[in-house]
């Protein structure tokens, strides 16, 4: 038995030996550490193959290169960076992603700063339940709203059927159907419900004491605001500002929708193209550059929240929240909250709630109403999708391919993210703990649409012992599981840190073994931590399109591609009926996951 | 039998925290060991090491004769397998299983049968009063039955040590001295070894037939609660254990006042040599005595009561004595105003400039206690 009296040995061995003899009973270090190695495989070597495929050349392209397959060569950065083409693959998109990301942040800001001011700060009527109704535009699809307005705004430069304004007789311009301005208001409509919770949390916490300090020293009400409130919510403010580029930055389906018509693209449309047009070391270096400004970004980030500490108020105890009285502007500001509810939420669902029952969109005349894009069983001029849209099998595979890719990745997710923070906590303090939060957070760096990317050049052909996984449900349900492992880990981390380990060391003390400690004390304890760290990633999943049009073939639908597909072939009233089944899904599957877990998951939202 | 030794036993934390340095302490078989200590004196990690829970760095832990731990010979036995009980001062109790179940897990991971689980279960159950509340689950019981419950399930298995890390420190102070009788019992009935974490002296002289006082990763004096009062090895010692504190006058080095210089000079005269190298003269507050009081062996002073604490059956007051202020306690009312204030020779404690015990005080069986 090991508790014998041994004879002594070098002091080295001896310590050597103790340790092994310790791992024997507590397999947590080594645990951790082979789940250090999967993470870094799933999580750094995509990435890593992608950069290396930006400078290599691609098979197919030894004739343009003049050199063999696999050689190093600079021919894709010379074609995105500096040749004749370069404009059009890589500098315009640019810069449309720039501008887009900087006016969505703006009004991302603007509009959730002030809705967060209204409901956190003041009297206005109703801010109850004018708090969980602006969440909601993040909790549908984020190409939603773009479907809505094009189903308005639609003009004669594009074939299918016309929009409503047209209808009307009034035909739009395009920069107000296509473009820039669309983009930046329909995905401002969608993100800003970050700035809303991030700013209007900073705002909770802010002691309203503080400024009535200054006022008690004589300071103006305008000089309270610019010396006391704008320093201290900057950090905030700049966080939201992160996290909305950053997802700008990745987002695929508004700017396809809006963008396509008017030929306008972004990083992401162009990074699509190239894949599609079989270009894959230019998809390669788009990638890297999505990688790089989306590392630059957290990075902003990191070191925003590095100076926020700076800024710790003392004594949140005892901190007074005063309201201010609106008086007057009560009732303005009511109405202003109340149009960004509308403008956000309900005219979007509303208008697509119409497109699709209606024979011509936009004559509000009762003869023009129907359910047949819903429910008919031949729909003749509809080739690609002949049934009402409830009635074809498209909709069904497609919902059981998003149940079955989306739940399976979800399932994964949650019981990686759980297992990581078990570990993490349990080798707290050790490096290992720290490195297991790191390779889990990764992910988040990368926009979805690159990660996605660097999966398909990692695993489209076959690597040791890993077979080539493109087209397959596997690297779908891989892809997603890493990709959402930020929020899972995050989730699993605070409950496991809030358990702390003393149940589990009680159990050890009683004579549990480990497999005994985890699977009779800590996984029934977890059960509705792990319910909760799968379902933020199944929501988020079932929303997801950058990732699955990248991964998924054109055979395998899920309702996200499905609802893209059903617009690509001109039947935007069959793509808006896939886009309203796809927000009922997510609102059921909130709904149950709050009553499930008990607990909001808006306050899972944040970054 | 199960004596408890650590030799030379020290503990880093990842992250460069020394916690325990070079601890030697033996337990002997049945004893009551209070570990008393500041928060942060490395107490807990003490009790930890014991428990499995922690591996010393170095060093070597055994409990009667068996090796536990022992670095240099690569020994090591998992906490599982160490047949000690730990009570945690979170209580740690199952919130996914009832009162029963939760005492009955460390019998049923050891696969003792059924009929001996459940006669064993009603035995710990009857013994600290808890069946009422059996079937309970661990949220819906009072913080003194979890505290009874998270005993339980650790007598049940009958372990030949039981560490208790600072249980009674969330209760309230009625509960507190209730368990602290009980615990008491269950020493005796039982007649295991016990050791006990606390920061609260008052628990450490009240429930330990050994008290072992703490700071900064070493052990500063290991002794009965009445030695450790009556003979503090070292100033520290001296100013943690007592409430009220101690006073303690410099006597020489820049801190040195004229109160300092009278009591030194009494101590020179009346202690001999050994009162040449000390530093410090400490006073317990009982010791002082304002009003009163006279002969050789005193040292008196006139001095001025400046303020007054009546506690309910003591008052304790503060006097100025010269250039500095003593603190005395007594059952005796005590009224503001000029008093005469002494001190008997014996009562004074001598520490040398490292803090460290001046043996010239008189010996604690001549101390009316």
């Amino acid at each position: 038995m090991s508790g014998a009296i041994a004879a002594p040995r070098a002091p080295w061995r001896g310590a050597l030996v103790y340790q092994l003899q310790r791992a024997r009973y507590e397999p947590t270090v080594a645990l951790g550490a082979v789940l250090l190695v999967v993470l870094a495989y799933l999580v750094v070597v995509p990435i890593g193959a992608i950069l290396s495929d930006a400078v290599r050349v691609q098979p197919g392209d030894e004739a343009r290169t003049g050199q063999p397959a696999g050689h190093v060569t600079a021919y894709y950065l010379w074609r995105a960076f500096g040749s004749p083409v370069s404009r059009l693959l890589l500098w315009r998109p640019l810069l449309n992603t720039c501008v887009v990301a900087i006016g969505v942040t703006l009004l991302a800001l603007i509009l959730g700063g002030v809705l967060a001011w209204l409901v956190v700060r003041t009297d206005l009527p109703g801010r109850k339940w004018l708090a969980p109704l602006l969440v909601v535009p993040y909790m549908m699809p984020s190409w939603t709203f773009a479907l809505a307005w094009l189903t308005v705004f639609k003009n004669r430069a594009v074939g299918g059927p016309a929009g409503f304004l047209e209808t009307m007789g009034i035909s739009p311009p395009n920069w107000l159907a296509y473009g820039t301005v669309p983009i930046v208001v329909t995905l401002g409509g969608h993100y800003f419900p970050f700035a809303f919770l991030l700013l209007g949390n900073a705002l909770r916490r802010f002691d309203s004491q503080l400024e009535e300090s200054a006022s008690v020293l004589g300071a103006t009400r305008w000089t309270t605001t610019r010396r006391i409130v704008v320093p201290l919510m900057l950090p905030a403010v700049a966080s939201a500002a992160v996290l909305t580029a950053s997802r700008v930055l990745g987002t695929f389906g508004t700017p396809y929708i809006l963008g396509l018509p008017v030929n306008y693209s972004v990083l992401s449309t162009s990074l699509y193209q190239s894949l599609r047009g079989g270009s894959t070391g230019v998809m390669a270096v788009l990638s890297a550059v999505i990688i790089a400004i989306g590392v630059a970004i957290v990075a902003v980030d990191s070191w925003l929240l590095r100076e926020q500490r700076r800024f710790v108020t003392v004594g949140s105890k005892g901190a007074m929240h005063r309201r201010t009285r609106l008086r007057r502007w009560r009732i303005p500001a009511a109405a202003l909250a109340g149009a960004a509810v509308g403008a956000t939420v309900v005219i979007p669902l509303g208008t697509l709630t119409l497109s699709t029952i209606m024979r011509v969109p936009g004559r509000f005349e009762p003869g023009n109403f129907t359910a047949e894009f819903w429910i008919a069983s031949r729909l003749p001029a509809f080739v690609g999708y002949p049934t009402g849209l409830l009635r074809g099998p498209g909709l069904a595979a497609a919902a059981w391919n998003s149940f079955r890719i989306v739940g399976l990745a979800a399932l994964l997710s949650g019981a990686l993210g759980l297992f990581v923070g078990y570990l993490a906590v349990r080798t707290q303090g050790t490096r290992l703990s720290i490195l297991l939060r790191q390779a889990s957070f990764l992910p988040y760096l990368v926009p979805g649409i690159a990660f996605a990317a660097a999966y398909l050049s990692l695993f489209a052909v076959r690597r040791g012992p890993i077979p080539a996984l493109y087209g397959t449900l596997s690297l779908l349900v891989l892809a997603l599981t890493v990709a959402y492992l930020p929020f899972a880990s995050r989730a699993g981390i605070a409950a496991m840190m809030q358990l702390g380990r003393e149940p589990e060391e009680a159990a050890q003390v009683c004579g549990a073994r480990w497999w005994q400690r985890l699977w009779r004390i800590v996984a029934p304890i977890q059960r509705g931590a792990l319910a909760a760290a799968m379902i933020l990633p199944f929501i988020a999943g079932l929303k997801e399109l950058s990732m699955i049009i990248m991964l998924a073939t054109p055979g395998t639908d899920v309702l996200t591609t499905l609802s893209i597909r059903l617009q690509d072939y001109g039947y935007p009233q069959l793509a808006n009926a896939a886009v309203l089944v796809i927000v009922a899904l997510s609102f059921v599957v909130t709904y149950l996951g709050q009553r499930i877990t008990g607990t909001s998951l808006a306050s899972g939202l944040e970054g | 039998m199960p004596h408890i030794g650590l030799s030379r036993v020290s503990k880093q934390f990842p992250g460069g925290v020394r916690a325990v340095e070079d601890l030697d302490l033996i337990i002997p078989d049945g004893a009551f060991m209070c570990l008393l200590g500041p928060s942060g004196c490395g107490k807990t990690t003490v009790l930890r090491m014991i428990a499995g829970l922690e591996q010393p760095s170095a060093g070597e832990i055994s409990v009667g004769g068996r090796v536990f731990d022992s670095v240099a010979r690569g020994c090591f036995v998992p906490s599982e397998e160490r047949g000690i009980g730990l009570v945690f001062q979170s209580y740690a109790l199952w919130p996914h299983l009832t009162v029963r179940e939760n005492i009955e897990f460390g019998l049923s991971v050891r696969a003792v049968p059924r009929a001996e689980r459940h006669a064993r279960v009603a035995d710990v159950l009857r013994l600290l009063n808890i069946e009422p509340v059996a079937d309970r689950y661990p949220s819906q019981i009072s913080g003194g039955q979890q505290q009874r419950v998270a005993l339980a399930r650790m007598l049940v298995v009958s372990p030949q040590v039981l560490l208790l890390d600072e249980p009674l420190s969330n209760l309230d102070a009625r509960l507190r001295l209730e368990m602290r009788a009980e615990l008491k019992r269950i020493h005796q009935t039982l007649g295991s070894t016990i050791v006990f974490v606390t920061h609260d002296q008052l628990e450490a002289m009240t429930l330990g037939t050994e008290v072992a006082v703490m700071n900064a990763g070493r052990i500063l004096q290991v002794g009965t609660p009445m030695d450790i009062y009556h003979r503090p090895a070292n100033r520290f010692v001296a100013e943690f254990v007592g409430n009220p504190p101690i006073n303690i006058v410099p006597v020489r080095g820049a801190g040195a006042g004229r109160l300092g210089a009278s009591l030194h000079e009494f101590a020179r005269r009346r202690l001999g040599s050994a009162a040449d190298a000390a530093w410090w003269i400490g006073i317990r507050p009982e010791a002082v005595r304002l009003g009163g009081g006279h002969g050789e062996d005193r040292w008196v002073h006139p001095a001025q009561i400046e303020t007054v604490l009546p506690t309910g059956p003591t008052w304790i007051a503060g006097a100025r004595v010269l250039d500095a202020t003593l603190f005395g306690v007594s059952f005796e009312k005590i009224a503001a105003g000029p008093a005469s204030c002494s001190v008997r020779a014996e009562d004074l404690h001598l520490f040398a400039e490292d803090g460290s015990r001046l043996e010239a005080a008189p010996r604690p069986s001549e101390v009316g206690v």
